[in-house]
């Protein structure tokens, strides 16, 4: 018996996604939680044979908990939902160690393919995920700005994008005060920019918000 | 039997509506449609006691599909859903005839409730 733990903040989501693997796998154990902190804690708890997780959660990031799950179990594959296009996160997430990269728009054709192809024990790549691999090989010439942040630099560039102020973001990241201004500051510089409001000028120009 | 009729064009959405309608309401008659045509196509088809439709979709929309199930068929109340928030949408939809406006983060139950609402002839709005 497959054993899947689905992770994403909307109930219709998280209710179609058990319907459609329930519909192919019908006697796999499936379990669903609502942000990253329940995640993580049920990842703990016991063992699963997959974990399916959305990208973007309130608190938490999928990426953030991601990392973590792969510090706790690095055989225990993870696929990460998105509702982003899938060139702008897809090498991030797959450098996290994730096993799958899958927009939601296909996500009824993918899903039960990607579950099939982790079981194996191999990742699992669409077509256009492949594109952006290729594109990654060919060198960084055509990097984006931000694909030159850490992981780390880019949750707070979000955030930052996003509106919330130095403060909220150290509490939501656990950080200090500090270390979330020298991040702000290390942000700007590699990605040439002047202000928080140029920071959500190009996320809003790159689909990253 | 309640007869509903959802529109949507991601199947594990529409699975997911389905299966919250299933947990919350006994005696249900569900069709699906995954997207504008095959929702007017269904629409009118057969009687419901009210649609469910997403308000983006391939094809005319949700909203453009609202304007002709209202033009043909007043009666029938249209809940809209999207992935926007409530205060950016809420009150051109329901001006524009549907019976509510529900953003797809909403809990299972709040589905429930403005469905109830819907069908006891009021509209839906949600609780700011």
């Amino acid at each position: 018996m497959i054993r899947i733990l689905i992770a994403d903040d909307h109930a219709i989501v998280r209710k179609g996604l058990t319907q459609l693997i329930r519909d192919e796998f019908a006697s796999a154990e499936i379990a669903e939680v609502g942000d990253a902190e329940e995640l993580i804690s049920k990842v703990s708890d016991k063992d699963w044979d997959i974990v399916v997780c959305d990208l973007s959660m309130p608190g938490r990031s999928g990426l953030d908990a991601l990392r973590q799950i792969k510090q706790m179990h690095p055989s225990l594959p993870v696929l990460i939902m998105s509702m982003h296009d899938e060139d702008q996160y897809a090498l991030r997430v797959l450098k996290a160690g994730a096993s799958a990269y899958l927009g939601k728009d296909n996500i009824h054709e993918d899903i039960i393919k990607a579950i099939r192809t982790v079981l194996l024990g191999k990742k699992f790549i669409t077509p256009s995920v492949a594109e952006k691999l290729a594109q990654a090989l060919e060198g960084d010439t055509n990097q984006l700005p931000h694909e030159k942040l850490s992981d780390r630099e880019f949750d707070v560039f979000k955030l930052l994008a996003g509106g919330k102020a130095v403060s909220d973001i150290a509490d939501q990241l656990s950080l200090s005060v500090t270390t979330v201004s020298t991040y702000r500051a290390r942000i700007l510089e590699k990605m040439n920019l002047k202000s928080n409001a140029d920071l959500t000028r190009y996320a809003l120009n790159n689909n990253l918000i | 039997m309640l007869r509903i009729l959802i529109a949507d064009d991601h199947e594990f959405i529409r699975k997911g509506i389905k299966q919250i309608l299933f947990d919350e309401f006994d005696q249900l008659y569900v069709k699906e449609a995954e997207d504008t045509d095959g929702l007017l196509d269904l629409a009118f088809a057969e009687e419901w006691d009210i649609i469910i439709s997403d308000i983006s979709m391939p094809g005319k929309g949700g909203l453009e599909a609202l304007q002709v199930i209202k033009d043909k068929s007043p009666a029938v109340p249209v809940l809209l859903l999207s992935i926007y928030p409530e205060d950016q949408y809420a009150d051109n939809v329901l001006s524009a005839g549907a019976s509510g406006y529900l953003n797809k983060d909403s809990a299972p139950a709040e589905l429930a409730s403005a469905i109830k609402t819907i069908l006891s002839g009021q509209k839906y709005i949600k609780q700011k």
